[in-house]
């Protein structure tokens, strides 16, 4: 009997873990965070590679706002290069004059770097540099602190694992992020032209609390 | 000569019973857990040895016969102890089971408490389960293992966020292969395991010490209980 109800709680703890055995990684469920409003991403101080110190999401009475924030760090040779590539197209559509009806406030790509020994405000003024980053557009900062750091990728489900030959690999992709810091939508590379478009929907929509 | 050996089984049994708390260095802990391989591979099996390994210690004392004959009325043929052990292995091949074990400290301690309280619950009902329901379990977490393996193997992409893709590979191989040498452990043990008839008989009535030195006097695979 106790055996039979020990199976029994197994497939139940099971199936509401996985979500009705739907999700079974930690990405799963961090969609289905993002789906449920579950994550914030913690306001941290940041240091941007002009020298300032930028205040972005987290403002509760700022005016709409729509953040495409990825993660990167300098020394990066592959996937981080590739994300500015994608990042350098999003700022060209920004960059672009449109009609009336379309709005282009409001929408900031930031590029935030998790690695805090290295990526000091001049590397990254280097990075932005390479990466032809018009300030107006597009924002590279640090966090001031490693805690800072962890606490940013802490909030955000970002998980950073050392590759070994002295990088980093990390879950993620294109985090869209509203003015008061909540993630609003999570995609991948590839996904830029959707993220793009999402964020302008995003900063084009009245805030609830001032409708 | 028989007291030394048995002293010397205590002393490993403690060594091993003992081990898990090398993990509270922190340095160490780092190193195991940061590889895939060395997580599922090492320290699994070192928290279910430890939970088996203190099980052996602590139920040979008189003091634990009270507590023997509760365990193995809630163990009954060892059923219970063996679906929480195919329960555990299950969930800690899942891949978001793994990260919440890095990275919330609930999931942490629910490793290390499941994998020690299955050790400790199979130490003893595994004896007193029926040859089919032996066979089955075994069958049962060989299958679990090798279909967990070939997944990790196969899949093109990082299933846990914690871990790297080759890690991650190496780690399914791993596991492919426990699941074929526990499937020829249990097959040569089914094969040195003597003829029915004389099998002991280690049921409740038997003290803890009794018990334990009547394994101890046998083979490891040769003797099967029952519960009357």
């Amino acid at each position: 009997m106790l055996c039979l109800a020990l199976a029994l709680g197994w497939v139940a703890g099971l199936h509401h873990w996985t979500h009705g055995f739907e999700v079974w990684t930690f990405d799963g469920r961090r969609q289905l965070q993002l789906q449920a409003g579950e994550l914030h991403a913690h306001p941290v101080a940041l240091r941007a590679s002009d020298g300032s110190v930028p205040r972005l999401w987290g403002d509760a009475g700022a005016a709409p706002a729509a953040y495409l924030v990825d993660f990167i760090y300098t020394r990066c040779p592959s996937v981080c290069r590739a994300l500015g590539s994608e990042y350098q197209q999003m700022q060209r559509e920004l960059a672009v004059p449109r009609d009336a009806q379309q709005v282009q406030r409001g929408v900031y790509l930031v590029s935030v770097s998790f690695d805090v020994d290295h990526d000091d405000p001049v590397q990254l003024a280097r990075y932005a540099a390479d990466m032809h980053a018009d300030p107006r557009y597009w924002t590279l900062a640090v966090p001031a602190t490693h805690d800072g750091a962890r606490a940013l990728l802490r909030s955000l489900g970002v998980v950073v694992v050392p590759d070994g030959e002295g990088g980093f690999v990390h879950n993620g992709g294109i985090h869209l992020l509203d003015e008061r810091g909540r993630l609003r939508g999570l995609y991948g590379i590839d996904q830029w032209p959707k993220a793009l478009e999402a964020a302008q929907r995003l900063a084009a929509t009245p805030r609830e609390d001032l409708r | 000569m028989n007291r030394r050996l048995a002293s010397s089984r205590g002393a490993w049994r403690l060594w091993l019973a003992l081990l898990p708390l090398a993990l509270a260095w922190p340095a160490l802990r780092h190193i195991v857990e940061s590889r895939m391989s060395l997580h599922m591979l090492g320290e699994f099996p070192m928290l279910f040895i430890a939970g088996w390994s203190a099980s052996g210690l602590c139920l040979r004392h008189v003091q634990a016969r009270r507590w023997l004959r509760g365990q193995r009325l809630l163990d009954w043929h060892g059923w219970t102890g063996a679906t929480l052990a195919s329960g555990v292995a299950l969930v800690w091949m899942l891949p978001s089971a793994l990260d919440a074990a890095l990275l919330v400290p609930s999931g942490a301690a629910a490793k290390l408490a499941s994998w020690w309280l299955a050790g400790w619950l199979l130490a003893d009902g595994w004896r007193r389960m029926d040859a089919e329901v032996l066979l089955f379990f075994i069958g049962n977490l060989a299958w679990m293992l090798a279909t967990a393996g070939l997944l990790y193997v196969d899949a093109p992409a990082r299933l846990c966020a914690n871990y790297l893709l080759d890690d991650q590979r190496w780690t399914g191989i791993g596991l492919v292969s426990s699941a074929v040498a526990l499937l020829a452990l249990a097959a040569s043990a089914g094969v040195r395991r003597p003829a029915a008839g004389n099998s002991h008989r280690c049921g409740g009535n038997a003290s803890p010490r009794t018990h334990h030195a009547t394994m101890a006097s046998t083979s490891s695979t040769s003797s099967r209980s029952r519960q009357p």
